[in-house]
Order: C-alpha cells, then structure tokens, then sequence
C-alpha cells in the first residue's frame, strides 16, 4: 500500500530501493494532483519510465491502482516515441541523455514528465524531483504543464520547492 | 421523616400560601399592582437575560466550533498534499496559519498511525492540558469536539482523494474557551445592567400607569370613607376621564346626589312626620275616649289622658309594663288588669275587632259604663304586634237608654208596663202560644166610680189609688204574667199558658179575674181616709194568632163595656161560649160547697186482688152525685175542689168515711182483713196538722191502722220532698201503709224512692191499657216490678182488665191487681158482694 509504503519509512532516503519507492509514490501522488485533457479516451492510466533495463519493483507495485476510475499500469519505455500513450513519463537520472530528444519529441503532448535532477535544460522536464536534507522535494514547470494542456492543481504548485 | 412531619410541613406550606393569600387580599390597590408589576417585569427581565445568556453562550460556542470545523476541513484540504508528499515544512506552515484564528489555541496534525507530523502552539500555552499520546484514541474518531475546563478540541480527519478515501491523517483544533468565557461574561454583565435598566424603567412606566388607576381609586376610597364617616353628602370626586375610572367617579358623583337627595326626601319625611306623630299625640292626647295601645307582649306603650285619668296612672310608671306588672302596682285596680288580660286573649284570639261593655269601677268608687274595643295588630309573619284598646264611657247613654227605655214602656205613675210594651208582650205571647199550643187570656180591668174619686178626692189621691191597684194586681198574678196600665183607670192582665183546653182556660182566667177583683175591692186607706173601690172586667182568651193583637185588645174592651153594663163590680167573656163555661163552673163551684152539707158525696170502693183470687183490699174513691147533673166525673170536680180549697174539707170527710167503713167490715169475717186505701191530694197533705187530722179520725174511729193506706202522687211527694218524708214517717209510725199511686208518669227520682218510707208500687192505669201492644210499656211496666222489687216494696197494678194483662203482670212479679176484671168501683153494699165473690 502507498501510505504505508510513504509511511514506512518516512519520507526518508535510506536506500534507493526506498528512494524508488518514495517516487513511485510520488508520481501516483502527482497524478492526484493533475488532470489530462485526453483521459476519457484511453482504457488505462499509464506510468511510463525510459529506462534501459526493468527498472525497479517499487513501480510495479503501483499497478492495481486507480486514477480517474482508470486502472494503473506501469511500462518501461526506451525511447521517446514509445511515450507517445503515456500519462507520466518518468526520467529517472539515468536517462537523461536522451532528454532533449524527448522534449522535442513528445513537445506539448499532454505527457507529464517527471525527471530526477539532472544538469540538463529544465525547461524540458515539468516536473523534477531533487533531494534535500534527506527528503525528496519537487520543482514544477508550470509554463510547460500549461502548454501540454495538463492542469496541474495548485495544491501541488505550493508544494513545489519553485516553480517556474 | 415521618407521615407527621411530612404532613405537618405540608400544611405548613398551605398556611404559608394561606397567609401570603390573605396578606396579598389584604394588601392596598397601590401596592398590590406594584407588587405585581415588579413581580411579572422582574421575572420577564430574568428569563430574557436567561434565555440571552444561553442563545450566546451556545451560539458562540457553535460558531467557534463551526469554525474548528470549517478551518479542519480547509487546512485538511490544503494539507492533505503535504501530507501525501510527507512535506513537513508545509504542514508546519499550513498549521502556523492558525495563528491568526485568536481562539486556537493549539493546532496538532497526526498521520494515519497516530504519529505526531506537526504542532503549531500558540505562546504561552494557554492551558495545562498537552494532548500528547492520545493518538490511538483521537485515530478512533473520525470528527469530535471534546470538553474541558476551558478547552475544546476539535478532531478532524483527513481522508485522501483517492477513491480508496484512505485515512490520511487526523487534525486536532484545541479551542481555547476562556476568551469566549470572558466575552459572555461581559455580554452576560451588560445584559444584566441593560436588564436592570429595562426593569427599573419598565418598573417605572408600570408605576407611572398604575398610578393612573391606583389612585383616582384610592382617591375616590378615601372619598367614599370620608362620606360614609362624616356623612357630608356634600363631597364628590373631581376625576374626569372618560374611562371606566371616570365613569366609576362619575357614578360614585351621581350616586352621592341620590342620597342626597334621598336624604332631604328624608329629612322632609322626618320632619313631615315627627309633625304628623305631633298632631296625631295630640289628637290622641284630646281625645275623650280612653285609648291605650299596646306591643305584641301586651306591654302598655301609649295611654292617653282620659285613660290616665280613668285608671289614676299619674303617678305609676307604667309605661312598658305588663297588665299583671300594673296590677301589682296598682292594686286599687287588680280585678280590671286581671281582666284585661283575659279580654286581650280574646282579641288576638279573634284576630279582629272585638267589642264589648264593660263596668269598670273609677277612683272616686263610681261605676262607669264603658264600651270597650279591643284590635289586635299583626305582622306579616302572624305574630302579635300590638294592640289598640279604645274605651269610651257610655255611662251616660246607659242611663239614658233605660231612661228613655222606661218612658217608652212603661207607665210613670204606677211603673206598670205600658201599652207599648203591653202590645209588645201580647206579640210575643201569641207566638209563645203558637208555640206552647196552650191558651192565654187578656183580662181589661176599669175601675168603676174611678172619675168619682178624682174628682171629689183630688188627683192626687187618685193617683195614690192607681198606685195602690199596681201593686195588688202584681201580688195576685204569676211569674210570667203581665200586668199593665193602658192609661187612666184602666189595667189590663195578660195571663200566659193556661191551658190547651179553651174551658179550663177561661176557668182559670175567671178565676184570677175573681182573684183581681177581689184584690181590688178590699178597702183603701188613701191620705188617712178609707176608700172601697170595684172594677169591671173584660175577659178575651186569645191561642196562637188566631186574632190580631188590635183584635184582642178590642174584644177584651167590649167584653168589659158588657160587664158595666151588666152593672159593674163583674166579669164578662167576650166568647159567650167561654162566659158559659165559666158560668156553669162557677155553678159548680157553689154547689160544690153546698155538696158536703147536702151529703151528696160518696165514697166507692173498688176490690183489689192477689194472684190466688182473694180480696186483699180496696181503693177508696170519691164521687159526687150532684141532684140534677147526676153523677159528677172526679176528672171535673176534683181539680175545681183543689182550687178552691175545698178539697181540704171534702179530704178530711173521705178520710172519716173510710175508717167508718174499716170499722164497719171489721165485723164481717170477709172484709175484716182488708186493707182500705185513700187518695190525699196535695193540698191536704201539706196542711201543717195533717198528721194530727189523721190521728184524730183514727182514734175516733177505733180502728186498726194497719187497715188503712194513704195513696201519694208523684208530683206530690217531689213538690217538697223533706215535707213529705217527716209527715210520711209520722204517719208509718202509726202504722198507717204508703202506696205510690200512678208510679212512672212523673219523674221518679230513684233517690226520693229510696228516702220515702212506702209500702207499695202502684203501676198506673195508663201502662197497664197497652201493655199487649206497646213494647215501651212492657219495658216500664218490667222496670218498675224489678225496681219494687229491689227496693223491698210490694207491687200492684191497677187498670187490669184482662186475663192476658193479668198473666203478663204474674209472669213478670206483680201479683196484686185492681181493675175492672175483678170489679169497677161500686157503693160500700154491692162491694161487700163482689168480695163474696174472692173469699
């Protein structure tokens, strides 16, 4: 379960296995707080991470649930163009060679991208996760959510540590 | 407690509420509304302060809790991102924004297990109470406000939007109450002050209007008290309104006019009437007439100067007193209180009017006529209420009245009736006549030579004479007749009851003519000289009205014409058939006085015989053979005798006679043993020498006493019955015998009967004549057997004149008889056959 999963431990980064699993939660959380124009037409929430290889089991674990009555299913992508279906597309660190590939590729799609910090062009990410103090916080780029047609909930812009 | 103690406190509370009832009755108008005034406005004020103390005391709390409410569910809401994110920082941000709410006092934000994620606390820390550890019960409940002292927390939970609705977390609000405590407070105070204002104010108005009823009432109660005590007639209120006070003061000013003016009618009527009470004491005070009134309990109230005067009541405190209260006070005049209470009695008993006469017996000793009227006053209800006794002296009228009632009626001179009261006592005689079926007769009498006097004598003289004749014509009639004067010489006689025979009638009014006349005719001495005088007389017998009073007065006038004609000094009938009776009566009469010395009387003797037939006896009877009229009936010679006197002579030859003819059969062995029995008449008896008479004729004649019996009437021995009884016992002491004849026709007093020392019981004729046929004379005829039967007395019947009278007679105890069965009454020769007969 997510609370407990956020529960315990805490909001804590003790490990990256328990780092991923802060984000899974995180991402769900976000599309809590995000409404896409064009999910009435699909048949799935889907939550999509670039990465190379099987990711991590903490993701997995978020299929089952719901968003919008919509069941949630996680996939790895490898490429931009296979984003094209997804909700959220997540970015993890490791993927962010290819970030400006994917900004150009799914510009203004209504995508949420969620990146882990990176030194790359903010502006291509609309949402990126940091680190501080032990505790993950957010960065949201509102002007990009905007222009994706995601309507991103004021909640979640106060809680973002900027945005932009 | 007890049932006594619980019960005692209970009617303690009632008397409480009693007492308070009455002291609150009893309380003044004024401070009776203020009272209750104070009461309802005081009560109002405290039940709004109340109320308003509740409604804020609630309504702040419900909005300091609806405001917990709200501000959890929006710090939920905003918080519940951060939570999602674990972003403590926000949460801390998120729960320091109740900074600005004034009564949170502390904001706690926990998550799902319990665990405290952030706390904002306002500084100082308002209270003692931490919530610290409560998570697990504070987790249970999803929303709840829990009370302290001072402290209210609110919890909240916060859910997650997901559509699991996973619990999120909880938030607890503490509300800090004092404030709002304080607040009350303060309004609390002002609603107090304002409560008191409102209450002194409204308290105020109240007094302000109930002065504007109180006290024009108390006005007017004052008022009402003032004319009631002083009696001044003259106060009214001056409130004028046009309310129901002003219509009360405008009634109580018509109300005091009306008295008023009933007051004047009054005093008008008291001084109209203590006037009138004047005039009418007066009045009563003037009058002549003795008047007392009296109360219901006969005491005496009013008594007027003629009736003080009369009872010499000026002296004697008499007013209110009782008749026997007077009569105590007043001896002098006992018997008259006495009697009035008696004659009072008879008044209310009447309830009306009475009147009568009374003599009442004046201070100066006079005897005084009074007509006294006596009405009783009652009340409504019937109880006696008083009494008016009015007398008035009549004494004079009294006198008068007989005055004038003897000059009406009677002659002056001779204080005779007079011809008034003569026709008047004629009218009345002639109806006692009807009446008594009997005769009477007016006799005229007319002095003759009466002008004669006069004239050579003087008036005077005559009128001596005329005197004189008054008083001798009253000495010689009976009680009951009248004798009158017409007027000059003439008198008249009016004699009642004479008898139903019209013969014995005129007889016996001829014989007190005889009577009158000779009364008259005896010599005067008148003024030293002596004076002889004779009247004629007139004679008409009058029976019921059978001639008018006129009538009778005429005829008598002529019949006395005809006497002086016939030449005075004489009688005459007015009826030529009564002057004929008279006149062959008095033939009779002097023959009968000749009868004894011409020997023309006899003695007849009738046998008397017992049951076995023998002679026992016989009754001596009297006959007259007069020498042309025959043999005389005793029926008509005896009673002109008796009224003669001649009875006496011809008694006492009777007598003689007998016991010559006792001595006579003494000789004869058949006649010897008889025993003789004489009728003696009344007259003869109560000659005062009877007894010495009949000693005389029996020692002259030698014979045995005991042969001789004396027959008595009833009417005799009853007319003086101690007479009788002496001469009776004398007589038995010679041993003469005593046979009541005609027993039973006369009132027989038994006591008499027992007094009377008889030998014999003779039944009369008269019961014996019927003794078949009438029932009532068998009865008498058995009562008077049993009755000589009780007395010792032997019994004889006489009248027997059959068998069947006779055996009747045995069977019932008589057995002695005479009659004409045995033999009629026959002269001495022929009897001594009949006895013969009966040896």
């Amino acid at each position: 379960m997510l609370l407990a999963l956020l529960a315990s431990p805490p909001n804590a980064l003790a490990d990256t296995a328990s780092k991923n699993a802060i984000e899974a939660a995180f991402l769900y959380n976000f599309a809590l707080f995000t409404q896409w124009p064009n999910l009435a037409a699909s048949n799935s929430f889907n939550i999509c991470v670039l990465a190379e290889n099987p990711f991590d089991v903490a993701f997995e674990r978020l299929n089952g649930k719901q968003i919008e009555n919509l069941p949630v299913r996680t996939r790895i992508v490898r490429t931009p163009e296979e984003a094209v279906n997804c909700h959220i597309l997540f970015v993890p660190a490791s993927g962010h060679r290819a970030m400006q590939n994917i900004a150009n590729t799914l510009k203004d799609a209504p995508i949420l991208i969620v990146s882990e910090v990176n030194d790359y062009n903010p502006n291509d990410v609309m949402i990126m996760l940091g680190e501080e103090g032990g505790r993950i916080n957010f960065q949201i780029n509102h002007s990009a959510t905007q222009r994706a047609g995601l309507n991103v909930s004021s909640k979640l812009l106060r809680l973002a540590r900027r945005v932009y | 407690m007890s049932v006594q103690n619980c019960s005692a406190l209970l009617a303690g509370c009632i008397n409480m509420q009693n007492n308070f009832r009455n002291w609150y009755h009893n309380l003044n108008l004024r401070n009776k509304l203020l009272l209750t005034n104070l009461i309802a406005t005081g009560f109002a004020v405290l039940l709004a302060v109340l109320s308003m103390s509740a409604f804020l005391y609630f309504s702040t709390q419900n909005g300091m809790v609806n405001q917990a409410r709200n501000l959890s569910k929006i710090m939920a809401e905003n918080i519940s991102p951060a939570i999602y994110f674990d972003d403590r920082k926000t949460m801390d941000e998120i729960l320091r924004g109740m900074r600005e709410v004034p009564f949170i006092s502390s904001a706690t934000l926990y998550d799902a297990q319990g665990t405290k994620l952030s706390t904002f606390q306002r500084n100082p820390p308002a209270l003692p109470h931490e919530i610290e550890g409560k998570a697990d019960s504070l987790a249970a409940l999803p929303i709840e406000n829990s009370f302290h002292d001072y402290i209210l927390d609110h919890t909240h939970s916060i859910f997650s939007g997901t559509p699991d609705h996973a619990r999120l977390g909880t938030l607890v609000l503490r509300i800090n109450l004092s404030d709002m405590y304080q607040q009350l407070a303060f309004q609390l105070t002002l609603l107090i002050v304002v409560g008191i204002a409102g209450f002194a104010l409204t308290s105020r108005m109240l007094l302000y209007f109930q002065k504007d009823i109180s006290e024009p009432i108390i006005q007017l109660t004052k008022l009402m008290h003032h004319v009631s005590m002083q009696g001044d007639l003259t106060a009214h209120s001056d409130i004028q309104r046009t309310d129901e006070i002003g219509k009360l003061a405008l009634g109580f000013n018509h109300m005091i006019f009306e008295i008023l003016k009933i007051n004047n009618d009054l005093n008008d009527s008291k001084v109209h009437f203590y006037a009138l009470t004047q005039r009418l004491n007066a009045l009563i005070e003037a009058i002549p007439d003795a008047i007392f009134l009296k109360d219901g309990e006969g005491r005496w109230l009013v008594a007027n100067e003629s009736a003080k005067q009369l009872f010499q009541l000026h002296d004697i405190p008499w007013q209110g007193k009782t008749e026997m209260e007077l009569a105590d006070l007043h001896p002098g005049f006992r018997a008259m209180h006495e009697k009035c209470v008696e004659d009072d009695e008879k008044a209310w008993y009447a309830r009306q009017l009475i009147m009568f006469e009374e003599n009442i017996t004046a201070a100066d000793g006079s005897v005084r006529n009074y007509d006294v009227r006596k009405v009783p006053v009652f009340s409504k209800e019937g109880q006696r209420e008083g009494l008016v006794i009015i007398g008035r002296e009549i004494t004079q009228r009294k006198k008068d009245e007989a005055d004038i009632h003897r000059l009406a009626y009677y002659d002056m001179l001779t204080q005779l009736p007079n011809r008034r009261l003569l026709l008047d006592r004629l009218m009345q005689a002639l109806a006692a006549s009807q009446r008594s079926q009997h005769y009477g007769a007016l006799l005229f009498l007319d002095l003759d030579n009466f002008k004669a006097l006069n004239d050579t004598r003087g008036h005077d003289v005559g009128d001596l004479l005329l005197i004189e004749i008054a008083q001798r014509l009253n000495a010689i009639v009976r009680e009951g007749d009248t004798v009158g004067r017409l007027g000059g010489d003439e008198f008249v006689l009016m004699l009642e009851n004479l008898s139903a025979d019209a013969r014995e009638a005129a007889i016996h009014a001829g014989m007190v003519s005889v009577k009158a006349r000779e009364a008259i005719a005896r010599p005067y001495l008148l003024k030293g000289i002596e004076f002889t005088c004779t009247t004629s007389i007139g004679v008409s017998l009058f029976f019921a009205h059978q001639e008018s009073v006129d009538d009778l007065l005429r005829h008598a006038d002529l019949a006395m014409y005809q006497a002086k004609k016939d030449g005075r000094n004489s009688l005459r009938f007015f009826d030529p058939a009564m002057q004929a009776a008279l006149d062959k009566h008095s033939a009779l009469e002097g023959d009968l006085r000749h009868a004894l010395e011409r020997q023309q009387l006899r003695l007849y003797y009738q046998i008397q015989v017992n049951s076995e037939g023998h002679a026992i006896g016989a009754e001596a009877l009297l006959r007259w053979e007069h020498p042309e009229r025959g043999l005389v009936s005793p029926a008509e010679f005896i009673p002109l005798a008796e009224e003669t006197g001649l009875i006496v002579p011809i008694g006492l030859w009777v007598l003689q006679t007998a016991c010559a003819q006792i001595n006579h059969w003494s000789g004869n062995p058949a006649t010897r043993d008889l025993q003789l029995a004489v009728n003696v008449s009344a007259r003869q008896f109560r000659q005062a020498d009877f007894v010495e008479q009949v000693q005389q004729v029996l020692s002259t004649s030698g014979i045995n006493p005991v042969r001789l019996k004396i027959e008595l009437t009833e009417s005799l021995v009853l007319d003086d019955v101690s007479d009788t009884i002496t001469k009776m016992r004398a007589l038995k002491a010679l041993g003469i015998s005593f046979s009541m004849d005609d027993f039973g026709t006369g009132y027989s007093s038994l006591s008499y009967l027992k007094l009377l020392p008889l030998d014999q019981l003779k039944i009369d004729q008269s019961f014996v004549r019927d003794l078949a046929t009438d029932a009532n004379d068998a009865a008498i005829v058995q009562a008077i057997i049993t009755m000589g039967r009780t007395f010792g007395l032997n019994v004889i019947a006489e009248g027997v004149e059959t068998k069947a009278q006779q055996a009747f007679l045995e069977l019932h105890g008589c057995h002695a008889f005479q009659g004409y069965l045995f033999g009629k009454p026959v002269p001495p020769g022929q009897f001594e056959e009949i006895v013969s007969h009966y040896a």
